[in-house]
């Protein structure tokens, strides 16, 4: 997603234009998807998480200023949305937890774990899903998203030096559990 | 670094394994369709927020008033339900246009995520000649949680709501199932606890001279547990059906209703029902409400069903047909 293509499109979106909202869309989708999904704390909920976040786009878009990038805002707009959801989940979850007792189960589509082919490939994003949401967000941005850390103070509206030490407590808790592992393979190794 | 650069690398990796559904994209296209056409019209003045036609109920709730103004539209005294519905003079607003105070609630309502419940403050309610505005300068607001499915909308009736009957998916006249919520139409009823926040929200607007101020609120704990099925025909005409679960302990209702109120006593399914129809309801941008309501009992529970429209050309037999259609 390049700046320069979506902002004249941002601009004529803001006065309702349909056309102009479906070529922001298609310029933002897999940034907007990918992001969305390394944040979720449940997969099966990205896609109407994805659609919020749209929706929000479009009664928020007024307030977005134009000489700024739309990058860093487009983020923030995304990591609030996520948040809201996990936020309103335990209402959704009350509602039908009893219901679900019963023996009714919703039905969810796209339950699969899209990354569930390569899981085996996958070492460390196992561990990050593993962390609260306030370290994931810190790890998804800096090392998916290469945001600096004033950056990412700037996208969650925190203080510097919160990043810096969510950053260095996330980092500490990656390589504990990395080397935890490297330890029990090596274990396994001599068993063997 | 180490650590970091694997990170980075698995992220490059799995984002490029990810793919979007095809259906995602048509079902946001949709999606957004519906909210340009939604803020479209909101720029013009025209956007129709239908949420809180139950206000009156919230007032009336709060406060458990008794004017000398007032004169009785009718009145139920069953078992543990005694409910008064009064119809008042001077109802009309005059410091503030319904149309700015349902600009006002859109805008918070915009703002709350998922499940929230606001408390909106409008200062110029306050001035109204109305004691029950004067009082009550707050209107409460949420975004509620919707269930489209009807299975799934079907058992929360069945288990949360205790309805030993289902509900149909079809009314008379072509109307479908569109959505299920937990509480009435519109607005929230709030209970005392709404008085708690008036104050910390009257300093607000003083302090910064805004004549409109809100905050998000814990979900409300009303008496009565309402749940909120929505049926709509291909005309887009919608007809509400509310089922309404009374405590069993003693319940006084008293609920308002501006004088020009009209108002029939009929029958649904051979059970004492009340009709009413309301031109000058604050909160629809046609100014009308219609419903239907009327006590049954389940059990030992009491029930309270309202069949109602917000749509001027849903007539009243109509109504009268989906309240029977519904108790089948």
């Amino acid at each position: 997603m390049k700046e320069e293509n979506v902002k004249p499109w941002l601009i004529r979106m803001r006065r309702g234009e349909e056309e102009a909202f479906q070529e922001v869309y298609r310029a933002t989708r897999t940034y907007a998807y990918n992001l969305i999904y390394f944040l979720a704390p449940h997969k099966q909920d990205v896609d109407d998480m994805m659609s919020e976040v749209y929706v929000e786009l479009i009664r928020s878009i007024d307030r977005y200023d134009v000489e700024q990038p739309f990058i860093p805002w487009f983020n923030g707009l995304i990591v609030r949305q996520v948040r809201n959801w996990n936020r309103s989940i335990w209402r959704r979850f009350r509602l039908l937890e009893r219901v679900k007792e019963k023996g009714y189960e919703a039905p969810v589509a796209g339950m699969e774990d899209k990354l569930g082919a390569i899981s085996d490939e996958l070492e460390v994003i196992p561990a990050v899903e593993k962390l609260s949401f306030k370290l994931k967000e810190i790890v998804v941005l800096r090392y998916y998203q290469n945001c600096s850390l004033e950056e990412i103070a700037a996208i969650l509206q925190i203080p510097l030096g919160t990043v810096k030490s969510r950053h260095h407590l996330a980092m500490k808790k990656l390589r504990e559990h990395f080397e935890h592992r490297i330890n029990h393979e090596e274990a396994s190794f001599h068993v063997h | 670094m180490f650590i970091e650069k694997k990170v980075r690398n698995e992220y490059e990796y799995a984002a490029g394994k990810l793919h979007i559904d095809p259906a995602l994209d048509s079902k946001i296209e949709r999606v957004a369709k519906m909210e340009l056409a939604g803020k479209w019209r909101l720029h013009k003045g025209m956007r129709f927020r239908p949420k809180l036609v139950h206000v009156a109920a919230a007032f009336a709730l709060l406060t458990g008033f008794g004017y000398a103004t007032h004169s009785l539209l009718y009145k139920i005294d069953e078992g543990s339900v005694r409910m008064e519905v009064q119809a008042h003079k001077d109802f009309t607003l005059t410091q503030i246009t319904p149309e700015e105070i349902r600009l006002g609630l859109a805008n918070v309502e915009n703002k709350l995520a998922t499940g929230e419940t606001a408390l909106v403050y409008f200062a110029a309610l306050e001035k109204e000649k109305h004691p029950l505005f004067q009082q009550n300068p707050t209107i409460g607001i949420e975004k509620p949680d919707i269930v489209k499915d009807w299975k799934a909308w079907t058992a929360v009736l069945s288990e949360e709501a205790s309805l030993s009957h289902a509900l149909p998916h079809e009314l008379p006249d072509s109307f479908s199932f569109l959505e299920g919520k937990q509480g009435t139409p519109y607005g929230v009823m709030m209970g005392q606890e709404g008085q708690q926040w008036l104050h910390e929200l009257q300093e607000e607007s003083k302090e910064t001279g805004k004549s409109v101020v809100w905050k998000v609120v814990p979900q409300a704990t009303s008496p009565i547990e309402a749940y909120t099925s929505l049926y709509e025909n291909k005309q887009k005409e919608r007809i509400f059906v509310t089922v309404e679960k009374f405590p069993k302990e003693q319940l006084d209702v008293q609920l308002s209703t501006p004088e020009t109120t009209k108002y029939d006593a009929v029958t649904v399914s051979g059970k004492k029902a009340h009709y009413t129809k309301n031109d000058q309801f604050l909160f629809s941008e046609s100014g009308q409400y219609q419903e239907l309501s009327w006590l049954d009992q389940d059990g030992e529970q009491p029930i309270m069903y309202r069949v109602a429209t917000d749509s001027p050309t849903v007539s009243k037999e109509m109504l009268l047909q989906a309240a029977k259609a519904s108790q089948q």
